[in-house]
């Protein structure tokens, strides 16, 4: 079977980014992935961390935000762990996209692209934390 | 990233280097607001060396765009790589943006 498997964490903090990316970048090239997946992957990651800190907290604190990718069988599963306010992103309104653009709102942008680019959404909350899964099927190399 | 500002003829010109994401993009907003509040009317966007955007860098563009409209500005943007053509396709911001192929595509507009 063909897996591969890594586990990252990080503070509540938009600095991170820069991180985030270099370690998802590592992960898609020792992996293979093709550029646009790559691409995707960063994109849905940033989204969901971009969220959670600048949603996720009420409170000045520090919080740890768990990122798993894992890959099986050309199936990418990221799952996605904090302990903010809860905020299930599958019950959240969609986006209308064919409205003008001075209806077009400014928010839920970034849910949308998430929801596009994935295959799968699962959330959950476990003993006062997020858990999302997100799953995609990777382009064949 | 990196912003170049430029002005050729009443159009104030963005050139944006390397990632426009939450943590990058209010330093862009904060450019298109100074410079519409210095009487800019016509943008143009370039995004040759713009390797990414997220949804952040996209609602930029939106305010941007909803703000010229009401004071009858024009933006264009153009020359955007194709995974970030794919991001403004995908959010369906190419169906009320005005995309231009090259910058000179760009200039023809105004």
């Amino acid at each position: 079977m063909d897996t591969a498997n890594l586990s990252l964490e990080f503070t509540n903090d938009l600095d991170e980014l820069e991180n985030l990316r270099r370690n998802v970048e590592n992960f898609c090239k020792a992996n293979g992935l093709t550029r646009r997946n790559a691409f995707a992957l960063n994109l849905v990651i940033d989204e969901v961390f971009t969220n959670i800190v600048s949603y996720g907290f009420n409170d000045k604190k520090e919080h740890r935000i768990k990122i798993d990718l894992r890959i099986i069988n050309g199936e990418l599963t990221v799952r996605v762990e904090d302990d903010g306010v809860p905020f299930d992103p599958t019950a959240a309104p969609k986006t209308d996209l064919c409205c003008s653009i001075e209806d077009r709102k400014i928010g839920g942008i970034g849910l949308h692209l998430i929801n596009q680019i994935v295959g799968e959404i699962i959330y959950k909350r476990v003993k006062d934390k997020n858990i999302l899964v997100l799953k995609k099927c990777l382009d064949k190399k | 990233m990196e912003i170049i500002e430029e002005k050729n003829n009443e159009i104030n010109i963005f050139k944006i280097k390397g990632r426009l994401d939450s943590k990058t993009s209010p330093e862009f907003e904060e450019k298109i607001v100074e410079s519409s509040k210095d009487g800019a009317k016509n943008m143009i966007f370039d995004f040759k060396d713009l390797e990414y955007i997220s949804s952040a860098g996209l609602r930029v563009i939106l305010k941007a765009t909803k703000e010229m409209k009401r004071t009858n500005g024009v933006i264009v943007l153009c020359s955007m790589q194709d995974y970030v053509k794919e991001v403004f396709e995908i959010a369906g911001f190419d169906t009320f943006l005005s995309i231009e192929e090259t910058f000179d595509d760009a200039l023809k507009k105004f």
